[in-house]
């Protein structure tokens, strides 16, 4: 099969792709060169490029939005040649998730999906891959990497690493986490189905519970009264309590003043008593002398009748008597002068011895008189002395009652000082804190028989509620039913799903090995005839046989592909690990050979991108180099490069063998990538 | 090259459509193994969904 007979493509245009506001690369030619010293010139961009074009993906890991210019809403790639027969325009519209495609072929425009849906038919499984990307990376991975890295680059290569994308997608886990939360959930119903049938098999009596809570709404009314009446007393002792502790101090003074009171209230009262009972006694004896006072006055009276009378006798006879010395004296002056017993002036005889004796008569009478008058005198001053006693004891007794009155007067004043102290000591009474704590204690008691009622009134209405809903819960009974079935449903659904994605994986994995198998036997013949090519048999080389088996036995974990390098030209077995860096270049290099060549018809294109970073020294690389433009004749080949040595020789051999070529020069100036072309033959 | 255990023609059919997707971009994968996933259809008796 010749370059001709290849889907080819022959020139690709750019326009705000990445770093390029506009580009155009004719690839019409077998060999095309892209050179720029620089790194981020723009050199691997059209490599991105034709692999949007011919796998709808980037060989990065970004997005179209990423492939966007700097400044600009959408980016157009578009190409020609007898690829799919017709030009085809890719145009990427920035939008602020995925990127919106429209893709025009021909006449025929796609849209978002669609587009994306006739990119991806572009290649499909059984037709491999249209383009093949090496990177020195990758050819220093097949040399020196490990079996599972250089497999990832052959998945790549075969593009069945697409395969495995399907088979890591299989997944179970969202699946299986839905099933947990579905399972939770269902028990969750089971449970509430178990509650609500636990109720419904309670048989509730409505009336009872009717006549129940009436019967615990009046205890409820009762123990409320009672409690307010307590809470009244305690808030009474309350407040008591409050205007105790502020007028303490105020209670201890009046407590002082009662006593003070008191204590001179006695005093007087011993003042008083004392006064009474001496008014009592003095009483007493004026009564006694009151009444005796009659006869003293009577007998004072008639001793002054008696007096008067001994004062009429004693003057009758003071008379007498000075009639009688009158008539002494006359007769003493008749005696003397006469010796006639006459008297001169009555001229009557005078009896001297009898006038003598009665005079001596009257002398010893009115002396008698004089005495009884003494004695009637005494006797009479004694009476008086008496009455003055009398009347000194009513006076006294007068003064003593005035001070009775004063001292009652006094007393009354001192009780009602006490009575009113005693008021007030009435109304600061000291504070019953025993009382108070039992008044407290009654009011806890009373609560918690509230409280204790409460709940029982709350459990009651619950039940009639319960009762009252009996015919709801029936009906939720019979939805949850349907939910239970739902979930059932729904678990069942997923768990068939679990097995089959379980199933699938297994069956594609059967299949990706089975596809690995066919590959390398496929495989294994073309490779060593590139080999023979690369080492002729006359050349000292080492005659290297490749093999790539895919592992007999598939396993869960096997999907690598095992390489077995066997033998060597003079029939010593060996390693592939075994072999020089140089050697192991040229088994790399057959085999992508040979991958191309098992994919010829579908391939349209090669693109070696920096080889010289893949650690094979210069010489390995010249011959690769070398044996690269050797057969383009029968593949498209793009090498991307920015060692200018490497861009030389790859111009010399292309000449040296007229192989044709295009080199373009890429350049980035301030971040523009700018493309001009060089040489053509 | 489809494993003999999927003997049943949907099974046959699904690993079909899977293998197909392998030239999809990888986003769209995920949709069109979502979208058979969801699709897969379940017999479903009245003893899978027992309500005891």
């Amino acid at each position: 099969m010749s370059v001709d007979e290849l889907l080819t493509i022959d020139k690709v245009t750019l326009k705000n792709f990445a770093s390029y506001e506009s580009a155009e690369l004719d690839c019409s030619n077998n060999l095309t060169i892209l050179y720029g010293p620089d790194n981020g010139s723009g050199k691997s961009t059209f490599a991105e490029a034709l692999s949007k074009l011919l796998t709808n993906n980037y060989i990065a890991n970004v997005s179209d939005n990423d492939k966007i210019r700097h400044g600009s809403e959408s980016f157009v790639i578009s190409a020609s040649g007898n690829f799919h027969k017709e030009p085809i325009e890719i145009i990427c519209e920035k939008t602020p998730s995925k990127a919106r495609i429209q893709l025009t072929h021909g006449d025929r425009i796609y849209d978002g999906r669609e587009a994306t849906e006739f990119l991806s038919n572009i290649t499909n499984a059984d037709e491999f891959r249209r383009l093949v990307y090496i990177n020195g990376t990758d050819i220093e991975i097949l040399i020196q990497g490990t079996p599972d890295a250089r497999a990832k680059i052959f998945d790549r290569i075969f593009g069945i690493q697409s395969l495995i994308t399907v088979i890591d997608n299989l997944k179970v886990k969202p699946l299986t986490d839905k099933i947990t939360v579905l399972s939770i959930e269902l028990n969750k119903k089971l449970g509430e189905k178990s509650s609500i049938e636990k109720i419904l098999k309670e048989i509730i009596n409505k009336d009872e519970i009717v006549s129940e809570i009436e019967q615990r709404e009046k205890k409820k009314g009762e123990l409320l009264l009672e409690i307010g009446e307590i809470q009244a007393n305690v808030t009474l002792f309350q407040k008591e309590l409050t205007e105790y502790n502020v007028n303490k101090n105020r209670l201890q003074q009046v407590k002082r003043n009662i006593a003070t009171l008191e204590n001179k209230r006695d005093s007087l009262q011993l003042n008083y008593n004392n006064l009474v009972s001496l008014d009592k006694r003095l009483l007493v004896q004026i009564k006694k002398t009151i009444k005796s006072n009659k006869d003293i006055e009577t007998y004072l009276s008639r001793v002054d009748n008696m007096i008067m009378s001994l004062y009429t006798t004693i003057t009758e006879l003071q008379t007498k008597d000075v009639i009688d010395a009158v008539a002494s004296i006359r007769l003493s002056l008749l005696t003397e002068n006469t010796e006639n017993d006459v008297c001169p002036v009555c001229e009557t005889k005078i009896d001297k011895a009898k006038l003598k004796l009665i005079a001596d008569k009257n002398a010893a009478t009115r002396n008698g008189n004089f005495k009884n008058l003494e004695a009637l005198k005494k006797k009479r001053n004694g009476l008086i002395a008496e009455k003055q006693n009398v009347e000194e004891c009513r006076m006294k007794r007068e003064a003593i009652q005035k001070r009775i009155e004063d001292e009652k007067i006094k007393l009354n004043k001192v009780d009602d000082e006490i009575a009113r102290e005693k008021t007030m000591l009435f109304s600061m009474n000291e504070f019953d804190t025993v009382a108070f704590n039992e008044k407290k204690l009654q009011m806890r008691i009373k609560n918690d028989q509230l409280q204790e009622n409460e709940n029982q009134l709350h459990n009651l209405k619950r039940k009639l509620e319960t009762a009252e809903n009996n015919e709801l819960r029936n009906k939720t009974l019979l939805i949850i039913d349907d939910e239970i079935k739902t979930i059932r449903k729904d678990i069942k659904v997923l768990e068939y799903k679990v097995g089959k994605i379980n199933e699938y994986r297994e069956g594609l994995k059967n299949i990706l090995n089975n596809v690995r198998f066919e590959i390398t036997q496929t495989l294994n013949p073309i490779i060593q005839r590139w080999i023979n090519v690369f080492v002729p048999p006359s050349s000292d080389i080492p005659y290297l046989s490749y093999q790539l088996n895919a592992k007999e036995h598939i396993t869960d974990k096997v999907h690598r592909i095992r390489y077995e390098d066997t033998a060597c030209r003079y029939g010593v077995s060996t390693s592939f690990n075994n072999l020089s860096t140089g050697q192991r270049a040229i088994c790399a290099l057959s085999l992508i050979l040979a991958v191309n060549e098992i994919g010829m018809h579908k391939m349209n294109l090669m693109i070696f991108d920096e080889l010289h970073t893949s650690g094979i020294d210069d010489r390995g690389l010249a011959e690769i180099l070398k044996l690269l433009i050797r057969f383009s004749s029968q593949f498209r080949v793009m090498f991307i490069e920015r060692r200018k040595d490497i861009i030389d020789y790859i111009q010399t051999e292309a000449d040296l063998k007229n192989v044709s070529y295009t080199l373009y020069n890429i350049t980035a100036i301030e971040g523009v990538s700018y493309v001009s072309r060089e040489k053509q033959t | 090259m489809i494993n003999e255990k999927f003997t049943k023609n949907e099974d046959r059919a699904i690993i079909i459509q899977l293998v197909e997707l392998a030239s999809y971009s990888p986003s769209d994968v995920k949709k069109k193994v979502e979208e058979i996933i969801d699709n897969m259809s379940v017999e479903i008796t009245e003893g899978d969904v027992d309500v005891s």
